[in-house]
């Protein structure tokens, strides 16, 4: 409580403080001059009182002065920077189209003065921006760009292997990393079991991933927010763009509707490897189907400068079939309708209803074991947030949101006269969310900024539901052998299961040293309703979601960081380096052996206890010149304490890694010619192998005394790629390019996985006299990959 | 449902690891453990020689067969105050016999004395079965086009009845002319009755076979510990070390030793066998 009276105190004085002398608002959005896209976090700076507001993710900026001349400086990196001399007489609005930089070889204009955007200046902490534009510049895998596998290879993220969409955050798992794309959450972000990730790279225009010190405007995860939004679509003509992959293609049109009115982008993405197995002789192959594909729509209509309405949509499916008997598919849908208002000079307000939905589906058509067996989530949310910038050195966002969300955990029914299934409803799982919430970036001093908020948050398992109430085990816990319902409770639609409610306090401090370094500190609480049903490293397309209830308590995490950052070699270069620490309680985790998948009586398989993380990341970036791009270093321990789980000792998250280091760089070489290259090391992450083994009826089973006892070999990959861009005539709007990219460019056999099996001689029988042998999993070998883009 | 799960299972390694992937043997060094005991006993409701065989854990990089533990002091009693004296093998050390019928209906405890004084001991519940009606066979279509091993292309075809009003356990094993199918030593097919609905008519065996083969079925029943253990042990032998699939460990076993020493289960079935001969009707 003391934290939230501090709070309202500085907001009040805050509000006293800005009410002595006559103060004029500018206001106004900053766009891209050739294609309408509102520029997120580009900076308006006045130079007479060497302050400045950056834009909001709208591209809305609000600056209120006193009355006066004023030299304003309008900049965006990549963008010409505009000086607009403002005689502020009244409250104004202006709109500033920059241009694009003509070449990258310009000489760039180093802002000197302080520009909230910049690392050292903003107040923010532990946010790390992914460049789309350099994340198509780098090799991918199987040529398809991937900004979840470059979110992998930042300070403080650790990934569990290659050919995977999860990610882990300082500690945290896959399921503790909210995933937004303009605003509707993603249950998951995998194509191809994670090969690829639902990102479709040319539609993205910004995101941004938030690892502490979180605003107060996000929760809901422990981890991490990945903030991903897409573009709007070219305002001023038509434009678009085309990329042909071996394995995948896509294509994008965008253009206004009513020039700098209304504009719409419409982008598809699909994979065709199950093009190829046509060619197949086999009848059974040419009947598979495996592909995925992506489309992604946007309608954007600004009737006036007061009010802005954008429509999103993001359609997303993977169908694995094999032959006519069996298959499985899995797809996110989510709908974003988001009203921009402006209530008056320096009021913002932003309204937004999301839809969400994942859902999975396996179907068999055997004669006697056909089953149709759906799962999904269906999410709705309602939100209002709004940016009050009260004066230059205070900026207010406060707002609440309400969420409904419906878990169906599965229903199976028999699909053929003679299936030996019977019916199966699992029932569903229904909550009810709210928050409230406020934050204010506050500048103190010249060199001291804050921003403090804080997060009120509800929420309620609801009916209609079943409670159980299970039989403990001598250990306390819900035996989950003999499993014995001790008591029932029947709830009714929207009845009250349990509620729960958690404040929520979010601090970022921002100490400048001089204009090239800072310190920072931050401390974050998070917490989590809802829980991901997987006892796996990663997690898998089939694993469902539950809410919390009386069964499984919220997750919390409590945060606290600290980091230096500062600019070397006249800006050229930013470097950072941040240690943290991460208290978890009330994790997540699961029996061993637990069943997760259609067990009506799962909740005796979960198991909750408190995990500790704590790290320290360096990073290195160079956003200028012809070499760009960024170094990482982290070194961190993540560990596990849960009751009921390895004998109720503490054990090593699946996902800790001690030392991980990525290098990614692009390298202009000339006009035509650009390098890029990958390359990333990790120490082993902790695995679960047996010491021994013994006979059980002619079974040689594995013997095991702990979970995670051992490290799987290092990892470490090259990847490189080129791309060329023929030269252009000066005229034409065209661009053509061609990448060229090799994945695992020295051919290293990484880890996916340790299993064991019965000895086999060199023809693969097995030796039957009870040796067995350890064999390791690897995912790619050498993959050289081609693609063309054009662009118009 | 663990059929389902299984076949889900597979399917997501399949799809993942048949893409692009390779696997090869390698040796980590292995931690030394101790050493525990490991109990296979089982006792049905068919007057015979019934057996409990001990045998203990040993290295991973072992060779070879690991031999038995002997001279232990083995019973069995029922809770009608009956105790069954086993006496272990001269050929096969390790191994005990009695003979006796188990009854449906009653429980059953393990006593086993070590030669070095620890104790093992285990309880399970013998539950009915209601029996498998018969057993067919038919061609697959599929396989004959295509058979995998020539003239292997008959299907084992399994009528039954589940009695949907009970909460029931099986375990069923497979013969093929006298010899038990182990699946390469990773199959085990056992099976609650959670979602299966009560007329079982026609449902495909595992495994193909050839005209003429004698094909025999048991069915056993199975208490939920029991369940349980099988289940933990398909996990095992079937897992994928942990990547997509949980961490291993030791199946829950039901049996006890004050220092935790214990390995393994004692299974209390009733069991029903049905043979077919294919091509036979």
């Amino acid at each position: 409580m003391r934290l939230f009276n501090f709070f309202l105190i500085c907001l009040v004085l805050t509000y006293f403080k800005s009410y002595g002398q006559e103060k004029i608002t500018l206001n106004g959005y900053l766009k891209d001059g050739e294609s309408g896209e509102e520029l997120i976090g580009a900076t308006v700076f006045v130079e007479e009182l060497k302050t400045g507001v950056s834009s909001n993710a709208y591209g809305f900026y609000s600056i209120t002065l006193p009355k006066g001349q004023y030299t304003i400086l309008f900049s965006y990196v990549g963008y010409k920077s505009i000086v607009k001399e403002v005689d502020l007489k009244e409250n104004t609005e202006l709109n500033i189209e920059l241009p694009l930089e003509a070449t990258i070889i310009q000489e760039i204009q180093v802002v000197e003065e302080k520009d909230e955007e910049d690392p050292i200046a903003r107040i923010a902490m532990s946010r790390n921006e992914v460049d789309v534009e350099m994340v198509k510049k780098l090799p991918a895998l199987f040529g398809e760009p991937d900004i979840i596998k470059t979110i992998q290879m930042m300070p403080g993220v650790v990934s569990a292997g290659e050919g995977t969409s999860g990610y882990f955050v300082r500690g945290g798992s896959a399921d503790q990393n909210l995933i937004l794309i303009d605003e509707a959450p993603i249950y998951d972000p995998s194509h191809f079991f994670g090969l690829f990730s639902v990102f479709n790279a040319d539609v993205i225009k910004d995101s941004e991933l938030y690892k502490g010190g979180i605003p107060s405007r996000f929760g809901g995860r422990l981890s991490s927010i990945l903030d991903v939004r897409t573009i709007d679509g070219n305002a001023k003509r038509l434009a678009g763009s085309a990329s042909l992959g071996l394995l995948v293609s896509k294509l994008t049109i965008e253009a206004p509707i009513v020039k700098d009115k209304s504009s719409f982008v419409v982008s598809g993405r699909r994979s065709y490897a199950d093009l190829f197995l046509k060619l197949s002789n086999d009848k059974e192959t040419r009947e598979n189907q495996v592909y995925f594909y992506d489309l992604n729509a946007k309608f954007n209509w600004k009737p006036n400068n007061k009010n802005r309405v954008f429509l999103a949509a993001y359609l997303g499916r993977d169908v694995f079939r094999f032959g006519n008997d069996f298959g499985f598919n899995w797809g996110n849908n989510t709908a974003t309708l988001r009203w921009n208002h402006l209530f008056n000079d320096r009021l913002f307000s932003n309204t937004t209803f999301v839809f969400s939905d994942f859902d999975y589906q396996l179907e068999s058509k055997a004669e006697t074991s056909g089953f149709d067996w759906k799962a999904n989530l269906e999410a709705f949310t309602l939100k209002e947030d709004f940016t009050f910038f009260i004066n230059p050195k205070n900026i207010l966002t406060f707002g609440g949101e309400a969420s409904y969300r419906k878990f169906s955990p599965g229903v199976i029914r028999p699909s053929t006269e003679g299936s030996i299934f019977a019916n199966l409803d699992l029932g569903n799982r229904y909550a009810l969310d709210y928050a409230i919430y406020a934050g204010n970036e506050h500048q103190i001093s010249e060199k001291l900024s804050m921003e403090y908020g804080l997060r009120f948050s509800i929420f309620q398992n609801v009916g209609k539901s079943t409670i159980y109430d299970y039989r403990k085990a001598e250990n306390g816990l819900p035996d989950n052998v003999n499993i014995t319902i001790l008591d029932t409770t029947q709830y009714d639609h929207l009845e009250k299961v349990k509620t729960f409610t958690n404040l929520e306090p979010r601090l970022n401090v921002r100490y400048l040293i001089n204009n090239r370094s800072s310190i920072k500190a931050s401390y974050n609480r998070m917490v989590q309703y809802i829980h991901l049903l997987s006892n796996s490293t990663v997690p898998v397309p089939f694993n469902t979601w539950t809410p919390s209830s009386p069964y499984l308590d919220p997750q919390i995490a409590d945060q606290v960081a600290i980091g230096y950052f500062k600019k070397l070699n006249e800006n050229a270069y930013e470097f950072s380096v941040e240690s943290f620490y991460k208290k978890m309680r009330n994790v997540t985790d699961f029996a061993d052996h637990a069943i997760l998948l259609l067990n009506k009586n799962d909740a005796v398989e979960y198991r909750q206890g408190t995990s500790n993380a704590y790290g320290m990341e360096f990073f290195l970036q160079k956003n200028e010149g012809n070499l760009t791009g960024f170094a990482s270093y982290t070194i961190s321990r993540v560990e596990r304490n849960i009751p009921g789980v390895n004998n109720d000792r503490a054990f090593l998250a699946n996902y800790d890694r001690r030392h991980v280091l990525n290098l990614v760089a692009t390298y202009r070489i000339n006009d035509k010619w650009t390098l890029g290259g990958n390359f990333t090391y990790s120490s082993g992450r902790p695995f679960t192998l047996p010491v021994g083994k013994y006979n059980f009826e002619g079974y040689n089973v594995d013997y095991y005394t702990e979970r995670n006892g051992y490290k799987l070999p290092d990892f470490h990959r090259l990847d490189i790629s080129a791309t060329l861009t023929p030269r252009k005539s000066q005229q034409k709007r065209f661009k053509s390019s061609w990448s060229f990219a090799v994945y695992n460019a020295y051919n290293r056999k990484n880890p996916f996985t340790i299993f064991t099996q019965n000895k086999e001689d060199e023809d693969g029988n097995v030796i039957e006299d009870g040796t067995k042998e350890f064999r390791m999993v690897y995912l790619f070998p050498v993959l050289p990959s081609i693609s063309y883009n054009i662009k118009f | 449902m663990k059929a389902l799960i299984g076949f889900l299972k597979i399917l997501v390694l399949v799809a993942v690891t048949c893409l692009v992937s390779c696997d090869e043997v390698i040796e980590p060094e292995i931690k030394q453990a101790g050493e525990k005991y490991v109990v296979s006993a089982l006792v049905t409701n068919e007057d015979t020689l019934q057996y409990v065989r001990i045998t203990r854990t040993a290295s991973f990089y072992s060779e070879g067969y690991i031999p038995g533990v002997s001279n232990a002091i083995v019973r069995v009693l029922d809770d009608s105050g009956n105790t069954f004296n086993y006496v272990e093998d001269s050929g096969e050390k390790g191994f005990y016999y009695t003979q006796y019928k188990g009854s449906v209906g009653k429980t059953y405890t393990l006593h086993i004395t070590l030669p070095n004084g620890e104790v093992l001991t285990a309880t399970d519940y013998m539950y009915s079965t209601p029996g498998l009606d018969s057993l067919g066979w038919a061609v697959n279509e599929e396989e004959r086009e295509n058979p995998d091993d020539e003239g292997k292309f008959y299907d084992l075809t399994i009528y039954a009845t589940e009695p949907q009003e009970t909460k029931d356990y099986y375990l069923f094993k497979f013969y093929t002319n006298g010899e038990i199918e182990n699946f390469d030593g990773y199959g085990i097919f056992y099976s609650d009755d959670e979602y299966i609905a009560e007329n079982i008519e026609g449902l495909d065996g595992p495994v193909f076979y050839s005209l003429g083969d004698t094909v025999m079925m048991e069915m056993y029943s199975l208490s939920r510990e029991a369940y349980v253990f099988y289940s933990d042990l398909d996990q095992v032998l079937n897992g994928d070390g942990g990547m997509l699939g949980a961490s291993p460990a030791n199946p829950r076993s039901n049996i006890q030793n004050t220092n935790n020493l214990g390995l393994g289960l004692f299974q209390v079935s009733a069991v029903d066998r049905k043979s077919v001969i294919v091509g036979v009707d």
